[in-house]
């Protein structure tokens, strides 16, 4: 028998087991839950089936009944029980193919290589991709996974190869999807080609877990039915790429890129998709981009203990956390957690020099806030709450992102340096609209101020034009919009090293 | 009525509906449930949705004598006793937590012990049997009463204290032998 004491000191270390343990993956649930859903529908077709199967059945059995009767075979037969199901179980589980769950999730980035619809206008086929050619270059032969441009890391080389073996002949109807690929995770992922062309959010992906080695692939299945009949009609009626090329020119901007030494470019916004068969853009659901001007102060908040964190949770934030927080370390960045109670949990993140880096909370914190009626509201308690800490020469910020959905608010504030947009220096805020409460900040809290080159010398907006007409590689996919995907021209690029147009020389980044 | 609240057959011509309420109702306890179970992220995730397959398939013969959430324990139940016989001739141990734990620089002292003791505890609870390791996760990690710890796993109270008992001894005993003079030993003597 153990000691008393000893016993209540494990127990009370095993409680705090809890407070380490990872939550779930938010997009792994959600994409669980869509995989359930298809399961019910699976199951629910199968039942219908087999209840109108057992129907025929029992009217089949009654028949043959009359029949031994009336041919007197009834002599025989003592009891006649009910007729027995015969049919497969209704609740099987989905195809091997949809056990696999669905990884690829929102922004749309394009690819490579791509293909302009094969047996249309044969105008449209055929486009040199000679760079001095005043037309957009858009690939016109059909694409598979082996007929990339650019040429595959070795991680990716292995994905590929994993996904041959396990699919097989199938593996052909998949390309490489840098776009949305993580390659420091280990995360390759491949998009489906529809006729030819790329379904985005349509596809399929191979982790290589970095510890390991071990690899894993996770497919998306698709919801043929109709997918085929659309995708053969819509690829008829595409518009002239050059048009497309002009539309999607109208959305090119001056920017700062690059996250330790940003730099002057042209780039597209990569929002911005043509309708092939309009030739308008296409509206994006994360609402209308405006810039927003503001009174930032730069304020540095320097993180280095729990004590430290608490204090800042509180008197800064005015989130009331209790007790000590728990830390955790990781590759990119240091996090206090406190468990509050009923499951809530509250995270600050810091860098490695404990410069703040955001805090998060996890679960309702609905009590006391006052609700908000509008995005507007929500979007002005968003900018309360960044502006302290934004670097003090930013007076302007593009409201990139403002979507409410679920009882919550999500922005995406990009800030504006002398009126250019400093595109990897996001700012990332949440804001529950049944409280106000400011639920989650996330970006690079650690500068007071920014220093970057001047833009006066950056060639003209119409140079970058008529360079993006020449030179921009734009692809044809087909959108994932709904139930209806729509085909649509967009600017390819590639998570490792988007298109763009450096506005110092005004040459591309390819 | 919520299809969680009302007992009889669930099968309705609304299934996806009904399923999504009890996922998103339970799926979180579900889920820390298995993590604790299998000390792994990625498994756990994959477990949970093992869980609410077997659940879909089960439906039919829910009639509401239970209560849902103690439904899905006893699915998760066996669905983590399987994952162990699966894995037992495999690497049981996850070295996630070790790896994430690996930067020592810059903790304060008091704060690598504590991680030290859980990675410690966390081991040796890996390696207690499935139904042990069961009953301690719901009655210390997820601080269950017996008596709901009994009603998850259908079995009677005494037994549940038993192996309660029996499970902290095994541990205290796994402990005491990983570590000789270390910094749990005030727990694992």
């Amino acid at each position: 028998m153990g000691l008393p004491d000893e016993e209540e000191q494990l127990i009370s270390k095993l409680r705090q087991i809890k407070q380490e343990t990872k939550p779930p993956r938010p997009e792994w649930k959600q994409i669980g839950k869509e995989r359930l859903i298809r399961q019910a529908g699976t199951v629910q077709r199968r039942r219908r089936v087999s209840q109108v199967s057992a129907c025929v059945g029992t009217i089949g059995a009654a028949a043959l009944i009359g029949i031994w009767l009336s041919s007197g075979h009834v002599a025989e037969q003592t009891t006649i029980g009910e007729p027995q199901a015969s049919l497969p179980a209704a609740f099987d589980q989905e195809p091997v193919k949809s056990q696999q769950i669905p990884s690829v999730a929102s922004t749309e980035q394009p690819v490579n290589s791509q293909e302009a619809p094969a047996g249309n206008d044969p105008a449209k086929k055929n486009v040199s991709t000679d760079q001095d050619e005043p037309v957009a270059k858009v690939d016109s032969t059909p694409q598979t996974t082996t007929s990339m441009e650019r040429s595959m890391t070795p991680i990716e080389e292995r994905a590929l190869r994993f996904l041959q073996e396990k699919l097989g002949e199938e593996s052909k109807q998949y390309q490489i999807d840098p776009g949305h690929s993580r390659e420091t995770d280990g995360y390759i992922a491949f998009r489906k080609l529809v006729h030819g062309i790329p379904l985005q959010l349509h596809s399929a992906a191979v982790e290589v877990n970095p510890h390991t080695g071990k690899m894993s692939l996770l497919l998306y299945p698709i919801e043929e039915s109709g997918l085929g009949i659309t995708a053969t009609s819509e690829q008829s009626s595409v518009i002239d790429k050059t048009k497309a090329a002009q539309e999607l020119a109208s959305g090119l901007r001056l920017v700062y890129a690059g996250k330790d030494r940003p730099v002057l470019q042209y780039m597209s916004d990569p929002q911005l998709v043509i309708d092939a068969k309009t030739g308008k853009p296409l509206d994006n659901s994360q609402g209308e981009k405006r810039i927003v001007p503001l009174k930032t102060e730069g304020k540095r908040l320097i993180i280095t203990d729990t004590d430290k964190a608490e204090e800042v949770m509180k008197k800064e934030f005015g989130i009331p956390v209790t007790g000590k927080a728990f830390m955790t370390i990781d590759e990119k960045a240091i996090s206090f957690i406190w468990q509050m109670s009923d499951k809530r949990e509250v995270r600050l993140k810091t860098a490695d020099d404990g410069s703040f880096v955001g805090y998060e909370l996890d679960g309702s914190f609905e009590q006391g806030g006052i609700p908000l009626a509008s995005l507007q509201q929500a979007q002005d308690a968003a900018l309360v709450r960044v502006a302290k800490y934004l670097p003090s020469d930013v007076a302007e910020v593009l409201v990139e992102k403002a979507l409410q959905e679920r009882g919550q608010a999500s922005f995406t504030f990009i800030p504006l340096y002398q009126g250019v947009p400093v595109v990897d220096y996001p700012y990332l805020v949440t804001v529950e609209m049944g409280s106000g409460i400011v639920t989650a900040i996330q970006g690079d809290f650690s500068r007071s101020s920014l220093v970057l080159p001047s833009h006066d010398k950056a060639i003209s907006l119409d140079a970058a034009k008529q360079q993006f007409l020449k030179k921009a590689p734009l692809e044809l996919v087909y959108l994932n919009s709904h139930s209806n995907p729509v085909l649509v021209y967009q600017v390819r690029l590639d998570a490792r090293k988007p298109w763009a147009i450096d506005a110092l020389t005004g040459h591309t980044t390819e | 009525m919520s299809v969680l609240e009302r007992g009889g057959s669930l099968l309705s011509d609304d299934l996806a509906k009904q399923i999504s309420e009890i996922y998103e109702a339970y799926y979180n306890d579900i889920y820390y449930f298995l993590v604790y179970f299998t000390n792994k992220q990625e498994d756990a995730e994959d477990l949970t949705q093992e869980v609410f397959s077997r659940l879909l398939k089960a439906l039919p013969q829910y009639d509401g004598r239970v209560a849902m959430k103690t439904w899905l324990f006893s699915i998760a139940k066996y669905v983590a006793i399987d994952h162990y016989r699966k894995m037992r001739w495999q690497r049981l141990f996850s070295d996630n937590w070790l790896i994430r734990m690996m930067t020592k620089e810059g903790l304060p002292e008091p704060e690598l012990e504590m991680k030290e003791e859980l990675r410690l505890i966390k081991e040796a609870l890996q390696k207690l049997k499935p139904q042990l390791r069961i009953v301690v996760i719901l009655r210390y990690i997820e601080e269950y009463s017996v008596k709901e710890t009994a009603e998850i796993l259908s079995v009677p109270e005494t037994k549940v204290r038993v192996d309660c008992h029996r499970g902290l001894q095994s541990l205290r005993k796994m402990l005491a032998q990983s570590i000789e003079g270390g910094i749990i030993n005030g727990i694992a003597r």
